[in-house]
């Protein structure tokens, strides 16, 4: 289980996690960031599961919003909701990265950007496009005071995760 | 094991099963559908597919039986799957379990 104490004093954290312990570990960071607005990357399943299973958890979720890049692709119902952006697909990274500059943009104050898994874009995308838009998330989520926090499950791609490392301020391994 | 208690306390689960016992995993899943109508059952085979179009494809059916309500079983033989491919499955699925 990661320690998550830090969250709220990083600039940008990548946490490693076992796959199955994924879904504890972003309770337990949004339980850290409980009441702080939020932009939610929902890379796993559709938006309105991850609010469901808040909600089951009994979290607070009026200050998240979302950008889902699941729903369109399997061909949900992406007819303009609130709190909520859709994504084509999680190969959009252009799109992406627009919906998480006029998100973080449009919440003012501090914020924070969670994007739940990183092994979904490694499958979705190559590994050195993925690099480049983590790289440069980083550096727009700093210019509009936004913290964020990147998920990754351990597996193969321990070299992928070794260079993105490098651009966060703090890397937290799970056990 | 009891599928129906998994089902319960999950909406998308995956069995990993061995080849010799596919027909009795397939028949005793198929039986939850006839007493539970949101339980949809799909046998997942890799077949000539590469670990990333697999995992891709899987992605996007679970995500499907999602949106449309429903609770899925998936099958799965153990000989189509690799360590990464279990990881990334436990990733999309609520419960993951080998028989």
């Amino acid at each position: 289980m990661i320690e998550l104490k830090d969250i709220k004093n990083c600039e940008s954290i990548l946490l490693v996690e076992e796959a199955k312990s994924l879904q504890l570990t972003i309770n337990n960071v949004l339980n850290v960031l409980q009441s702080k607005p939020v932009v939610y990357i929902s890379l796993i399943k559709p938006y309105n599961f991850v609010l469901q299973d808040l909600k089951k958890n009994k979290k607070e979720t009026d200050k998240i919003f979302f950008i889902d890049c699941i729903t369109e692709l399997a061909g949900g119902d992406v007819n303009r909701q609130e709190n909520v952006l859709f994504i084509r697909e999680p190969t959009d990274l252009t799109g992406l990265k627009i919906a998480i500059d006029q998100s973080s943009e449009s919440i003012p104050g501090e914020k924070w950007v969670i994007l739940d898994a990183l092994r979904v874009l490694t499958i979705y995308n190559k590994e050195d496009t993925v690099l480049r838009f983590v790289q440069s998330v980083l550096g727009m989520t700093s210019s509009h005071n936004a913290k964020i926090v990147v998920l990754a499950t351990k597996g193969k791609d321990e070299s992928f995760i070794k260079k993105a490392s490098q651009f966060f301020e703090k890397v937290v391994e799970g056990e | 094991m009891d599928l129906k208690e998994d089902l319960m306390k999950n909406d998308i689960v995956i069995l990993i099963v061995q080849k010799n016992d596919i027909t009795n995993k397939l028949v005793e899943a198929n039986k939850l559908t006839k007493t539970d109508p949101k339980v949809s059952v799909m046998m997942l085979r890799k077949a000539t597919l590469d670990d990333i179009s697999f995992i891709k494809y899987v992605h996007n059916v679970i995500s499907q039986v999602r949106l449309a309500g429903l609770k899925g079983l998936f099958l799965c033989l153990k000989e189509d799957l690799n360590e990464q491919l279990m990881e990334d499955l436990k990733m999309f699925v609520d419960e993951l379990k080998e028989v």
